[in-house]
């Protein structure tokens, strides 16, 4: 595969900077066509500056990038012919109802037929659920009204790369599953990145993650890779009683790669890193309760959650 | 989506594309809104009340002793008063409404929403200009004009000599343009409405202080351009100097409009 065509948005070393405050450090970006890319980072930590840069809102303090091979500084007229989106705070004429605003939105890009332009206007109402509200002027709309009119706008051209940013942020759980509805309709056509903050969300519909803090990228890849983490498998215990004989006893196996015990209420929580599962299995707890005075109150392998990884990482990269 | 999806694309340049979509939806703000008949009311108050006040109401003033309150020429004070003062109300006016334009966009995101589409940044701005220049020059300009033009003929008994008076509103018309300029420009510049309104209102109200010390200075601004209308539409003679804030004030409206365009293009969001 042609590797300019492999990926829908590359960067590299992309960097913002606003006086004496450097928002994006040297990003190093590559989004696969057609896939669902979750954009995470604490508040504050480049993102929205990120997705500025990409679609040309502001100008890069060094670095550069494509997006599908267009340079983000001097392309981007023609790259957002072919990108749909979704500010983080999405803001419309508030004089306009939704369809205006979509008729509108659909002008940039077609000058008709306006039957068909009518058309797609309709279907994108309906698909974002603001079809019952078509035709009230939009400075009445609550936050989640204006955000699904925004997700109803950002596909209007049926674009190749939905950028939004945010998108489920104002909605109640019923719009947020359709937002995630909506994206994974979308997969077979587009390729989607999204900053979100929601991290369930990533885990359910995204195949990649980007996790950025502080302007600096800190992990990007598959969402399993991150998931299976760097230690592999771990395997979590709680114990009471006398632990020090069982950690010698754990910590001459060659089969752990790490161990962490910390007291918790004076019961202790061990967190055993092992780079051999099955010797991990029948060895492990039975290597625990050799001491008879060692009970053990829960033992199982540590499944992992998007939200200790993205924790770990930011934790780690603040350090 | 594309034309093979039956689609008509919208083609243009790196200056044009987005302007007609743009344009249409500045132009409703006025058309197709309560704007232009509240402004129409205003104007036709402001410039042609003032004409009809001087022309048929001071002339039947007299004073205490029973002599008349003016000894001028009606149609010379009537011409004076709708260049000169109506001028600086032009100028006043247009500042108030179009200190928001862009102040409001960049503040509220619908700028970001827009310029995130295939929208030249200066299509945005000339979208703005070109509409609303449209919208002053007709309703606040030349709907006042005619009428103080009918009161004039009504009152001098015979068409008073077109020539010249549209030459005079010409030479308002780019007065009060300047300050359209001024203002859409500072709109890009600056991200307070209060900034906006100080310095257009220095520059006005400074102006007309400034040509009386520094007459020379003033030459090559626009702030002599109303008096100078109201003389090209008496049929005076025009000093060779004067011609100086007739080929001065377009380049300044000029300087300002490129200046916009060029900040815009990297105004950051």
């Amino acid at each position: 595969m042609d590797i300019s065509n492999q990926f829908v948005i590359e960067t590299k070393g992309l960097s913002k900077s606003f006086g004496e405050v450097h928002a994006l450090k040297s990003l190093d970006l590559a989004v696969p066509r057609n896939s669902i890319v979750g954009f995470l980072g604490p508040n504050g930590a480049g993102k929205t500056t990120a997705i500025r840069l990409l679609l040309g809102l502001n100008q890069p303090s060094a670095g550069g990038g494509q997006i599908f091979g267009l340079d983000i500084a001097s392309q981007n007229l023609e790259i957002r012919r072919r990108v749909g989106y979704l500010a983080q705070s999405p803001r419309f004429y508030d004089d306009m109802t939704a369809r205006e605003t979509l008729r509108f939105t659909a002008r940039f890009f077609f000058r008709g037929p306006k039957a068909k332009i009518e058309a797609r206007v309709s279907e994108m109402l309906d698909l974002a659920g603001v079809a019952d509200k078509a035709d009230r002027p939009t400075r009445g709309f609550s936050g989640g009204e204006r955000q699904r009119l925004g997700i109803a706008q950002a596909q209007i051209n049926d674009p190749e790369l939905l950028i939004l940013d945010e998108p489920a942020a104002a909605l109640d759980p019923m719009g947020r599953q359709d937002v995630l509805r909506i994206m994974e309709q979308l997969r077979q056509r587009a390729t989607i990145f999204y900053s979100t903050h929601i991290l369930d969300d990533v885990q359910r519909v995204s195949d990649r993650v980007v996790i950025l803090n502080r302007g600096e990228l800190v992990a990007q890849g598959p969402v399993e890779t991150l998931l299976a983490g760097e230690q592999g498998v771990v395997y979590s215990l709680v114990t009471h009683g006398e632990p020090d004989p069982a950690r010698q006893r754990l910590a001459a196996q060659p089969w752990i790669s790490n161990l962490h015990l910390a007291q918790i209420n004076g019961d202790y929580r061990w967190t055993v890193a092992v780079n051999d599962p099955a010797a991990a299995q029948a060895q492990l707890l039975r290597l625990v309760m050799q001491d008879d005075w060692i009970e053990v109150l829960e033992y199982g392998q540590q499944k992992l959650e998007l939200e200790e990884i993205f924790m770990r990482l930011v934790q780690e990269n603040e350090k | 989506m594309t034309a093979a999806n039956g689609f008509e694309r919208v083609e243009g340049n790196s200056w044009t594309l987005g302007f007609g979509n743009l344009f249409a939806r500045e132009n409703r703000k006025w058309w197709a809104s309560r704007r232009w008949w509240v402004q129409a009311v205003i104007w036709l108050v402001i410039l042609v009340g003032l004409v009809g006040l001087v022309l048929f109401v001071v002339p039947t003033l007299t004073a205490p002793d029973g002599s008349a309150v003016s000894q001028e020429d009606p149609i010379m004070s009537a011409l004076q008063g709708f260049f000169g003062l109506g001028g600086m109300a032009l100028a006043i006016g247009i500042t108030i409404l179009m200190q928001d334009e862009l102040v409001a966009e960049k503040q509220a995101g619908t700028a970001e929403w827009v310029l995130s589409k295939p929208v030249s940044r200066a299509a945005f701005f000339l979208a703005k200009l070109v509409a609303h220049t449209t919208g002053m020059l007709l309703v606040m300009l030349a709907l006042p004009s005619l009428g103080a033009y009918a009161l004039l003929t009504v009152y001098s008994g015979a068409p008073y000599p077109l020539a010249p008076f549209l030459a005079g509103v010409a030479l308002l018309a780019m007065h009060t343009f300047f300050y359209l300029a001024l203002t859409l420009m500072l709109g890009v510049l600056v991200e307070r409405r209060e900034v906006i309104l100080a310095v257009a209102m220095v520059s006005l109200l400074g102006g007309s202080l400034i040509r009386n010390f520094l007459p020379t200075l003033s030459l090559i601004t626009p702030w002599f351009l109303p008096d100078v209308g109201g003389l090209v539409a008496m049929g005076a003679e025009l000093p060779a100097q004067f011609l100086l804030p007739i080929v001065a004030t377009p380049i300044w409206s000029l300087v300002f409009i490129i200046v916009a365009l060029r900040f815009f293009r990297r105004y950051e969001f």
